[in-house]
């Protein structure tokens, strides 16, 4: 338990250490960096290999990621799924690109609604991927329509359409549900960040007006036409107000990092009542844009955890943190 | 050299990289050993086809599950492929007969009703006395589309539709099941029409 820092000047391979952590768990990086540049240059792989105390127990995680290749992934020296390691391992990372979740567009809302979702439990993680997948066959249905040609024509559709009306219709139950659950705790996270009588309210913004099987059937003519599916919750945006206004054009930059930061917690939180205990925390270069009260209250939430923070900032936080490593040019000192 | 390669990689699951491996192991490797690979790709090649009543692979015309005269003939199972037929015979809870569908609806694949063994299946349902069709595709989104177009497919005929029933592990592949949860699923099929 508690934090260790990774401290050194910009350039010094300081985030590499975590993102390396980070992608070995979930399979991305969190800077959205591509593969190929995890691998160094004129080099076919790079491994990743992690021992990891996480839930009481501890986890050998290896992974190797080949250029133009399969990557592989082992959980204790057994080849496992992407989805049960992003289970077995939660993983809270806060990055200065979160701020993107309040201010950006609506994808970056539904990625973090749909990434949470996926730490929920089986079910929730495989309604997930199965709207993404259904999404990806109706995509082809579509183009195939337009084309006119080959093999998958309106009764594929007929089937398709029923089936991502189910799953896409769940899709849209469990994140009303998981955000039901989050705005209490982001309420409270808030007021305690921004200060006490910060109200934060949340709603979901659906792209269906009827429902999604109706809707999916009277924009079909126009689907086959762009080839895109127009309706779903691949479409629906979530809305945050702070004391009634709309934070991604209304909030000021400061707030709207305190309530990406807060909605992150919120959510780190609830999995911590999940599992029994809190996942392993990340946090990168976050304390450049906040001032000391914040950083201190951010490290206070943090304390119970596991946590590992990358800074350039070495003077603020030293009797703050358990542990400081200073790296320089790629190595530990 | 290249061309062996090559035609390795062409293979399901075979990325260049395994594909080279395999080229080069079977270089290194003693001549009778890949006589006999070679020997085995060609006969089983000539010899085994797909059974014309049930499109499971079969040395004769029809495989020897069709013309067992033990098996009752009023009910058949559906399936993906020949080693879902496997894994279901393995369980010995089924004793009626088999249609195998050599795949599932799969868009993304270009894989439409039309690819499948679904005319047959319906010209098999219209022939002969079945009373009862078990949809035992596999239970993932593909899968779940076949069975409902199936479903929708034999309604009209009156004949009784049933789905395995889950209790399989989600989002696996039959051949993953263990015998026993297969068993199980099979006595508690629901209900589609
Ligand atoms: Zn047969």
């Amino acid at each position: 338990m508690g934090v260790t820092a990774i401290v050194g000047r910009n350039g010094q391979g300081k985030s590499s250490i975590i993102e390396a952590l980070s992608y070995a768990i979930t399979g991305r990086s969190f800077r959205g960096a591509p593969k190929d540049s995890m691998i160094t240059k004129e080099c076919e792989s790079s491994i990743v290999r992690a021992n990891i105390f996480s839930n009481q127990r501890e986890l050998l995680l290896e992974l190797s990621l080949n250029r133009g290749g399969s990557d592989r992934l082992l959980l204790n020296r057994n080849v496992t799924p992407r989805r049960d390691v992003v289970r077995a391992i939660p993983l809270t990372v806060f990055t200065l690109s979160d701020i993107e979740i309040v201010s950006g567009s609506p994808a970056h809302r539904r990625e973090f609604i749909d990434d949470s979702l996926i730490l929920m439990g089986p079910r929730a993680s495989e309604t997930v991927d199965n709207y993404e997948r259904l999404l990806q066959h109706r995509s082809h249905i579509l183009k195939s329509l337009q084309r006119g040609d080959g093999s998958v024509g309106y009764d594929s559709l007929e089937i398709f359409d029923e089936s991502l009306a189910i799953e896409g219709e769940r899709l849209i139950r469990m994140r009303l549900s998981l955000l039901s659950r989050i705005e209490p705790i982001l309420n409270e996270l808030y007021a305690d960040i921004a200060g006490k009588g910060e109200k934060v309210l949340t709603s979901y913004v659906p792209s269906v007006r009827t429902n999604l099987m109706s809707d999916l059937l009277d924009s079909r003519r126009d689907d086959i036409r762009r080839g895109i599916t127009s309706v779903g919750p691949h479409r629906d945006d979530i809305i945050f107000r702070i004391n009634g206004l709309n934070a991604r054009y209304e909030a000021s930059q400061g707030e709207q990092r305190t309530l990406a930061f807060s909605l992150k917690m919120a959510l780190h939180e609830l999995l911590r009542s999940r599992i029994g205990e809190d996942p392993i925390i990340l946090l990168d270069d976050v304390f450049s844009e906040l001032d000391e009260e914040r950083i201190e209250k951010v490290l206070k939430r943090t304390k119970s955890a596991q946590a590992i923070v990358t800074t350039s900032i070495d003077h603020q936080i030293d009797e703050k943190v358990n542990q400081k490593l200073v790296i320089e040019s790629g190595s530990l000192l | 050299m290249q061309a062996l390669i090559d035609e390795f990689s062409k293979l399901p699951g075979i990325g260049p990289k395994s594909a080279q491996r395999i080229s080069f192991y079977l270089l290194r490797s003693e001549q009778g050993e890949s006589d006999r690979l070679a020997k085995s790709i060609l006969e089983a090649k000539r010899t085994i086809k797909w059974c014309q009543r049930c499109f499971n692979l079969s040395e004769e015309d029809l495989c020897a599950i069709c013309i067992d005269p033990e098996r009752d003939s009023t009910t058949i199972c559906v399936v993906e492929e020949p080693k879902d037929l496997i894994a279901i015979e393995r369980t010995r809870e089924f004793k009626g007969l088999y249609h195998v569908l050599q795949g599932a609806l799969n868009p993304i694949e270009g894989v439409g009703p039309e690819q499948l063994r679904i005319r047959e299946l319906m010209a098999r349902l219209s022939d002969a006395a079945i009373d009862e069709v078990i949809i035992c595709t596999n239970p993932n989104i593909e899968g779940e589309a076949t069975s409902m177009y199936l479903a929708r497919m034999i309604s009209p005929t009156g004949i009784k539709v049933s789905r395995i029933a889950s209790g399989l592990p989600v989002g696996g592949d039959l051949e993953y099941a263990d015998e026993l949860t297969l068993g199980r699923a099979l006595e508690g099929r629901r209900d589609m029409a």
